[in-house]
């Protein structure tokens, strides 16, 4: 029964992304030359930031490992 | 397991969506790829988050996919700036990429780096130490990514021979 409700719920996750992905895809056929410009600068620079964070966070909890080795 | 599906329905919409780049203005579908990349490179950064923070994947193999993602990323936003100045509006104010033969080995240079950037992540020891389930549940991602960038490298490489 629990594998049963697992898989009902990974399909549901599984057309829920299918749906989200579908729409983002109607959204830039929409989009005119300058919007799409717009969104993709928007997007790499939120992308950049969060790399930047992430990358940052990382070597510190690396660095933290080393030093307590 | 949810994770699993997401990544595969991403890689459905891919698939579907670059069987129709061949049909659509050049210009227009080049722009539309910068941005399928850079959205896809943000779901990667999410998801590597997710992993490293849940102990799925260790934190060493967390940065060396970050940093792999950063540089595809940044990649991705020198090519826009490249494309943003071949941007040409017509008497009637239509917008329009028109992609030149100039230029286009630095394009095709900025795309092959990036590919290269995937590829080595892929077999980087630190990545390759993933269990294999959750390393597939990336790679699957990854490959969505390297699909996208095959893509423009074909537009660019179209726009070279004319």
């Amino acid at each position: 029964m629990d594998n049963i409700l697992t898989w009902i719920n990974s399909l549901g996750v599984f057309f829920l992304q299918l749906y989200i992905e579908i729409l983002k895809e109607a959204k830039r056929s929409g989009m005119s030359i300058d919007e799409l410009i717009d969104s993709a600068e928007k997007q790499s620079a939120q992308n950049e930031a969060t790399a930047s964070e992430m990358i940052n966070r990382f070597k510190a909890k690396l660095d933290a490992n080393n030093t307590v080795g | 397991m949810k994770r699993k599906l997401s990544t595969a329905a991403i890689s459905v919409v891919v698939a579907f969506s670059l069987l129709f780049t061949a049909c659509g203005d050049p210009g227009r579908e080049f722009v539309k790829d910068t941005d399928r990349v850079a959205g896809y490179v943000g779901t990667g950064l999410t998801m590597i988050n997710r992993l490293e923070g849940d102990g799925s994947i260790s934190t060493a193999a967390a940065l060396k996919a970050t940093q792999a993602l950063n540089q595809v990323n940044i990649a991705n936003r020198e090519l826009i700036q490249v494309a943003k100045s071949y941007k040409v509006t017509d008497a009637s104010g239509n917008t329009t990429i028109v992609l030149p033969e100039e230029g286009s080995a630095r394009m095709l240079a900025i795309l092959d780096t990036s590919t290269a950037t995937i590829n080595t992540l892929i077999s980087n020891p630190d990545f390759l130490s993933i269990n294999p389930n959750t390393r597939k549940q990336i790679v699957d991602l990854l490959n969505s990514l390297n699909a996208t960038l095959k893509s423009l490298i074909d537009l660019v490489a179209a726009a070279k021979k004319k």
